[in-house]
């Protein structure tokens, strides 16, 4: 299925704001309400920063693509990138009560989401996320 | 991001104005620990009115604070809170690890 947005940005973190931005403008105009749409963002957002943590381990000079398409009651998004090979999905998620500073990327990940999946794709690392709308999640 | 401190006696207030993200929030949690640990100060507000967004880094970055804290026997605060940090605090399940005043004056 061909996304109906798609951006790439470089490896750097401060190109993260501009991912948020369009993934709030295509969160918003498939009719998501905003608790959702910010939802999606978070998301995206997290999945787009462990790749660059992670899949890059900070080298700013790989790329990151994010693409989004509507699906039945809601939105897909994928997030693909060519690093290292990096399965957030099975990275160990700490206790949310635990206090400790970092490690909640992933945890909001899959709370903000309907599903998150991963899959290596023709060699590269493709994070796939759902969210739907209240009324189909329900 | 933009952070802006005001200090008075042993007190700060943290003015954080923007997107708090893996980009940003290294420069908000350096300044965190560093009014704790050199500045002698015991309480930090971290005045959050102005941030609309916060990432699981920022997150990280105020859980430090809180840490810091704890260690020095002082205060951490967080006014402000706005719906969307305040919903990743609550999926995070912290929301009632911090101690949260709506207002600056609302802190005793």
């Amino acid at each position: 299925m061909a996304a109906e947005v798609e951006i790439t940005v470089v490896s750097h973190p401060r190109w993260l704001r501009v991912i948020r931005r369009v993934l709030a403008e295509y969160a918003e105009s498939k009719g998501l309400d905003s608790q959702s749409a910010h939802e999606v963002v978070l998301a995206v957002d997290e999945a787009a920063a462990n790749v660059i943590k992670h899949s890059y381990q900070g080298d700013p000079g790989g790329r990151v693509t994010v693409a989004a398409s509507e699906v039945a009651g809601g939105i897909e998004v994928e997030i693909i990138d060519n690093g290292e090979p990096f399965d957030p999905i099975h990275h160990p998620v700490p206790a949310p009560d635990e206090i400790r500073a970092g490690g909640r990327g992933v945890f909001l990940m899959q709370a903000a989401m309907d599903s998150v999946e991963y899959e290596q794709r023709d060699g590269r690392n493709c994070v796939r996320m759902r969210k739907l709308s209240k009324a189909h999640a329900e | 991001m933009d952070l802006n401190v005001k200090r008075d006696g042993a007190k700060s207030v943290v003015y954080v104005v923007g997107d708090i993200d893996l980009h940003t929030s290294p420069e908000l949690r350096e300044m965190v620990l560093d009014l704790f640990r050199n500045r002698q100060q015991s309480q930090v507000i971290v005045n959050l009115a102005e941030v609309a967004y916060i990432d699981s880094s920022g997150i990280a970055s105020l859980v430090e604070g809180l840490q810091e804290a704890r260690k020095q026997n002082g205060r951490f605060v967080l006014v402000g809170l706005r719906d969307g940090p305040r919903h990743v605090l609550e999926l995070t399940r912290l929301l009632s690890v911090f101690e949260i005043a709506e207002t600056e004056e609302g802190v005793s």
